[in-house]
C-alpha cells in the first residue's frame, strides 16, 4: 500500500513540471495533436537572447530585489529575534504576537494605499518600491523562525560570555549569531523564495523592464504576432523555476526546518 | 596567583513576576578568606545559584553589597554595579556552557581575547597550551565540544576559567552532570586543583558529600537564609537546627519527633509510637522541663544495637539492607516513626534494643 | 505608583538596548503594513474617482458594494473556493504526510521532491495548469480524446463550473506540499510508544489513527488550516493568470475585484472591498481559534 501511495505522490507532484519541460523543448505546443516531436532548445535561446522580451532584465531585477530584501530582512530579524528571545523588556510577548497578527493582513488591503504613496513620491517602477514592502511582509515570518532558533540556544552561553569578559554586542556577534546561522539561513531561503515569487505588488508598482520581476514578465508574456507563445512561456518558466527547485533540493533541510518553525508559531 | 577575599553584606534578592513577589535571598551576609574553598550547600530552589549569579554580576541584588578583594562590585545604596567582565571572576556552569562552534583551543582562548590588555596571538597560544597541559587536555585542543566526553568537557570549562588567572572562582554544581564514578574522580581532582592554584573558590552544590569533602568551610542555605556556616566537621558534629541535621550525612540523621516527659527521675521522649528513654546527662539542665515539642537527632552510625531492655527503646526490625561494607537496618514503626541504623554487624534477631550513646544525641526544639 | 513598580521589574539599560534592536524591524513593518492598512480603511470612506472631486461619503462605498453583483459573486466564489481547496488539501496533505511518516528507502528524497510544487513561482504553476486545461493544446483534452472519453474537446476554462474546478486543482497542487510538511512535523513529534501501547492493547490501524493520531495532531492541523484558509482567501496570482476572473466574472475572487477597482480608478470602492476582505480573514481566524480552544477544553 505504501508503494502505490508513493507512486501517486510522485506522479501528482512531478507530472505538471515534466509537462512544462516538455513543452519548452518543443517548437509547437500542439505537438500532441500534430505528432511533431522535434525537440530543440530554440525556445530557450529565444527568451534569453531576444532584447524585446527583456527576460534577462526580469531575471536581473528579481535576483537583485530578492537578495537585497532577504538579506535585509534576516539582518533586521536577527537583532529583533535576539532581543525578544533573550532580553527582558515590557512587551516581549506582546510584540511578536502583534507582528504575527500583522502578517495576516491580505496584501490587497496594503497595495492600494502604497500605490498612491509611491506614485506621489515618484518611486513607481523602482527597486525600492518592491524591496521595502517585501521587507515589511517578510519580517513576521523571518522573525519567528529566527526567534525560535535563538530560543533553543542555552542562555548559559550568554552568561559564560559575559563572565568571560565580552559585552552584549560581542556575545551576539561572536557567540550567538554563529550558532544561529542555520536558522538565519533558513529564514533567508524562505524569504528569498517568497520575494522571487511575489506577484501582486510587482504587478502594481512596476511598469516596464527596468523594474519588473520574473513573475510579472511571465504572466504578461505576449507573442510577437498576438498568439500565446507557449513554448517561450514554458522555457521562461523553466528558467525561473529551475534555480528555485535546485535551491530547495540542495537546502531542503533548511527549507523544511524553516517551514516547520515558521508555522509552530500558533 | 593573586586571590581575593569576598565580603557579602545583607544581600537580599526578590523577583517580581505576574504572580507576585518572591523573596529568593532574605538577608545573606558572610565573608570568604583568600584562597579558601567555600561551599554553598542547599536543596534546589534555596537561592544558592541566585547568590552565585549576584557575585558574578549576572544578576543585580535587590539590596545589599558585595566586595571582591578591594573592589566594591555591588552596592545598592551607593548605586555601584560593576559589569561581570570587569570583576576578574571566572565561572564554571553546571552545563559547562562551552561554545559549540569553537574548538577547545578557541574556547579556552576566548576570555583572553576579551581583555582590555591585548595579548598577541603567540601569547594567547602559549597560555592556552600551558593551561591545557596543566589539565591534561592538550591532545584535545583542536576538537569541538560535541566530540568530548563529560569529564573532558568539564576540564575544558575549568581551563577556560583559569586561563586568565582570575582572583575569584565561582562554580555552579559543576559535577552534577557526571555519572557517579566520574563524579568521585573529578571531586578529588578539583580539590587538588584548587590547592595547587590557591584561588578563592565559591562552590555551589546540593550534594552534601561534595560539600563535606571539598569545602574548607560550608554554608548551609535554605529558604534564602544561611542556616549554618562552619567547617564541615563542625557542621556534621554539631548541626544548628533540624534542617541542617537532616541535610548533612548519608544516610541522613534520624530525627524523632515527640514530647519530653519527666517521670520520677527518668526522662522520656514520648511520641505516638514509643517512649524513648534518654540518659539525663545528655540533656542540658533547662530542658528537663517538659516541652510541648522536641526533636531527637541521632546519626544511623552512632546508634548501637543491644538486646531488648538494654537501651533507649525496644523495637522490631523491618528491613535489613546489605550495602556490601555494612548493613542498613530500617525500623518502620506502626504510626510512622522511622529509624535507620548503620552497623557493621547484622542483628541476630528482629527484636532488638536501640542504644543512644549520650554524647551522640542532638536535641532540637521543634 | 503602579507604573514605577512595573518598571522596576526591568533594567533600564537592557530595555533601551532591546528597543534599539527591535526598532528597525518594527518600524519597517509599521510603515509598510500597519499604516497602509489604516490608510486603506480611511480611504474606504471616500468617494475616490479620477473625474470627480474627492468627497467623504461615509459608508456609501460599502452599501454600494453590498448590492453590486460583481462583489457578491466574488464574495460567494471566494468562500466556496477557500472551503473546497482547504478541505481537499487537508485530506491529501494528511494522507501524504502519513505516507512520508513511514520508513522506506528514499524517504528524504521523496520529501524534497514533494516540495517542488511549493518552490516554483505561483505564476509558473498557473501558466502550466492553464496550458494543461487549454482547449487547443491542453494535455487534458488530448487524454480525453485519445482515451475515448469524449469525442469533442472540452472548453475547461470557458465554463464557470469547470473553471472553478480548474482553479481548485491548480491551487491544491501548488499548496498541498506546505500542508504535508507541517502535518509531517506534527506526526513526527508524536511519541512512538503510544502506538506500541495501542497495538499491545489490540487496536487496529483505523482505530489507532482515530484515537491517537487525530487528537494529538489537532493543534498542528489547526495551524495548517488557519494558514491555508488565510492564504486561500487572499488568492490573487493564480486567478489572474489562470482564468483572469473569467469566463465573464464568474471566477473573480475578492482580491481580483479589489485589484480591478483600484486599477480602474475606483479607489474608494477598491479600498472598501479590501477592508471587507481583511475583516473576513480576521473573523475566520478568530473563529478557528475559538473552535480549536473549545474543542481542546472538551478533551
Amino acid at each position: 500500500m505504501v508503494r502505490t501511495g508513493i507512486c501517486i505522490l510522485v506522479l501528482f507532484t512531478l507530472l505538471p513540471v515534466v509537462w512544462m519541460l516538455w513543452i519548452s523543448l518543443v517548437p509547437q505546443p500542439d505537438f500532441l495533436f500534430t505528432g511533431e516531436t522535434a525537440y530543440s532548445l530554440d525556445n530557450y535561446k529565444n527568451i534569453l537572447t531576444s532584447k524585446s522580451l527583456h527576460f534577462i532584465d526580469y531575471l536581473r531585477n528579481s535576483l537583485i530585489i530578492s537578495i537585497v530584501a532577504a538579506g535585509m530582512v534576516t539582518f533586521l530579524s536577527s537583532f529583533a529575534g535576539y532581543a525578544v528571545s533573550r532580553m527582558r523588556f515590557p512587551g516581549n510577548i506582546a510584540m511578536p504576537l502583534a507582528i504575527l497578527a500583522l502578517s495576516m493582513f491580505p496584501p490587497i488591503s496594503i497595495v492600494g494605499y502604497l500605490y498612491r504613496v509611491f506614485a506621489s513620491m515618484g518611486m513607481l517602477n523602482t527597486y525600492g518600491a518592491l524591496i521595502l514592502p517585501y521587507i515589511a511582509l517578510a519580517v513576521p515570518l523571518s522573525l519567528w523562525i529566527i526567534m525560535s532558533y535563538f530560543a533553543q540556544i542555552p542562555r548559559d552561553l550568554d552568561k559564560a560570555g559575559f563572565v568571560d569578559g565580552a559585552g552584549r554586542y560581542r556575545v551576539l556577534f561572536k557567540i550567538i549569531l554563529p550558532i544561529a546561522l542555520p536558522g538565519i539561513f533558513s529564514a533567508f531561503l524562505l524569504v528569498f523564495i517568497a520575494c522571487f515569487n511575489e506577484f501582486l505588488f510587482a504587478l502594481m508598482f512596476t511598469v516596464d523592464f527596468r523594474a519588473q520581476t520574473v513573475p510579472v514578465g511571465i504572466a504578461l508574456f505576449e507573442g510577437l504576432h498576438g498568439e500565446i507563445p507557449w513554448g517561450n512561456i514554458m522555457a521562461a518558466s523553466a528558467v525561473a523555476s529551475i534555480p528555485l527547485i535546485a535551491l530547495t533540493l540542495l537546502f531542503q533541510k533548511y527549507v523544511i526546518h524553516g517551514l516547520m518553525t515558521g508555522s509552530v508559531r500558533g | 596567583m593573586k586571590s581575593a577575599s569576598v565580603l557579602i553584606s545583607n544581600l537580599q534578592k526578590s523577583f517580581v513576576s505576574l504572580k507576585g513577589k518572591t523573596e529568593v535571598l532574605k538577608s545573606i551576609s558572610f565573608s570568604v578568606r583568600p584562597g579558601e574553598f567555600f561551599v554553598l550547600l542547599g536543596p534546589s530552589g534555596c537561592g544558592k545559584s541566585t547568590l552565585l549569579n549576584c557575585i558574578a554580576g549576572l544578576e543585580k541584588p535587590s539590596s545589599g553589597s558585595i566586595q571582591i578583594a578591594e573592589q566594591v562590585v555591588v552596592d545598592t545604596r551607593k548605586k555601584i554595579f560593576v559589569e561581570p567582565a570587569a570583576r576578574d571572576t571566572a565561572m564554571v556552569f553546571q552545563s559547562y556552557a562551552l561554545y559549540p562552534h569553537m574548538t577547545v583551543h578557541q574556547n579556552i582562548a576566548f576570555p583572553l581575547t576579551n581583555m582590555k590588555r591585548k595579548y598577541t596571538k603567540t601569547e594567547i597560544c602559549e597560555k592556552v597550551k600551558n593551561t591545557a597541559r596543566f589539565l591534561q587536555i592538550e591532545h584535545l585542543l583542536e576538537r569541538k565540544p560535541k566530540e568530548l566526553s563529560g569529564g573532558q568537557r568539564q576540564r575544558v570549562a575549568i581551563g577556560r576559567a583559569i586561563v586568565r588567572q582570575p582572583k575569584l572562582f565561582l562554580m555552579d554544581e559543576p559535577l552534577s552532570n557526571l555519572d557517579a564514578q566520574l563524579r568521585m574522580e573529578m571531586r578529588a581532582q578539583l580539590k587538588e586543583l584548587q590547592r595547587r592554584l590557591a584561588i578563592t573558590t565559591i562552590y555551589v552544590t546540593h550534594d552534601q558529600m561534595e560539600a563535606m569533602t571539598l569545602g574548607d568551610r560550608i554554608a548551609v542555605i535554605n529558604d534564602g537564609v544561611i542556616q549554618q556556616m562552619d567547617k564541615p566537621a563542625e557542621v556534621y558534629a554539631h548541626p544548628a537546627n533540624p534542617f541542617v541535621a537532616g541535610f548533612i550525612g548519608a544516610p541522613p540523621m534520624n530525627l524523632i519527633h515527640g514530647k519530653l516527659v519527666r517521670e520520677e527521675n527518668k526522662v522520656f521522649l514520648r511520641n505516638q509510637d514509643a517512649d524513648f528513654i534518654l540518659p539525663l546527662k545528655a540533656l542540658p539542665a533547662e530542658s528537663l522541663v517538659a516541652r510541648t515539642g522536641c526533636i531527637i537527632g541521632i546519626r544511623p552510625e552512632d546508634i548501637l544495637i543491644g538486646k531488648p531492655g538494654e537501651g533507649a527503646v525496644d523495637v522490631s526490625v523491618s528491613v535489613v539492607e546489605n550495602v556490601g561494607s555494612e548493613f542498613l537496618i530500617h525500623i518502620f514503626m506502626e504510626r510512622g516513626t522511622k529509624v535507620t541504623v548503620k552497623s557493621s554487624q547484622k542483628p541476630d534477631s528482629t527484636d532488638i534494643a536501640l542504644i543512644f550513646p549520650p554524647e551522640k544525641i542532638h536535641l532540637f526544639g521543634s | 505608583m503602579p507604573v514605577r513598580k512595573l518598571l522596576n521589574r526591568f533594567e533600564k539599560r537592557e530595555v533601551v538596548t532591546a528597543y534599539f534592536f527591535l526598532f528597525p524591524a518594527v518600524s519597517v513593518v509599521v510603515a509598510f503594513v500597519l499604516i497602509p492598512v489604516a490608510g486603506t480603511y480611511y480611504n474606504s470612506f471616500f468617494r475616490d474617482v479620477t473625474y470627480l472631486p474627492r468627497k467623504f461619503v461615509g459608508l456609501a462605498n460599502f452599501s454600494n458594494i453590498l448590492s453590486d453583483p460583481d462583489f457578491l459573486n466574488a464574495f460567494r466564489f471566494t468562500l466556496l473556493f477557500t472551503g473546497m481547496t482547504v478541505a481537499i488539501e487537508t485530506v491529501f496533505g494528511l494522507l501524504f504526510a502519513l505516507l512520508l511518516n513511514e520508513q522506506f528507502r528514499g524517504r528524504s528524497m521523496l520529501r524534497a521532491v514533494v516540495l517542488i510544487p511549493w518552490a516554483i513561482p505561483t505564476i509558473v504553476s498557473a501558466k502550466i495548469w492553464k496550458l494543461i486545461f487549454d482547449y487547443s493544446y491542453g494535455v487534458l483534452n488530448f487524454c480525453i480524446i485519445s482515451f475515448g472519453v469524449s469525442s469533442d474537446k472540452i472548453n475547461w476554462l470557458g465554463a464557470p463550473i469547470a473553471a472553478f474546478w480548474a482553479l481548485v486543482i491548480a491551487e491544491v497542487w501548488k499548496t498541498t506540499p506546505f500542508v504535508v510538511i507541517i502535518l509531517l512535523a506534527g506526526l513526527q513529534a508524536l511519541p512512538k510508544e503510544l502506538y506500541l501501547q495501542a497495538q499491545i492493547d489490540g487496536a487496529g490501524l483505523w482505530k489507532r489513527f482515530r484515537a491517537i493520531t487525530l487528537p494529538l495532531i489537532r493543534p498542528v492541523l489547526l495551524i495548517a488550516l488557519i494558514f491555508r484558509t488565510i492564504d486561500s482567501l487572499r488568492v490573487f496570482d493564480l486567478v489572474y493568470v489562470l482564468t483572469g476572473g473569467g469566463p465573464g466574472s464568474s471566477t473573480k475572487t475578492l482580491s481580483v475585484v479589489g485589484f480591478e477597482w483600484y486599477t480602474s480608478d475606483l479607489f474608494g470602492k477598491g479600498s472598501a472591498v479590501s477592508v471587507i476582505t481583511f475583516c473576513i480573514v480576521f473573523a475566520i481566524t478568530i473563529a478557528y481559534l475559538k473552535i480549536g480552544r473549545f474543542r481542546e477544553s472538551l478533551q
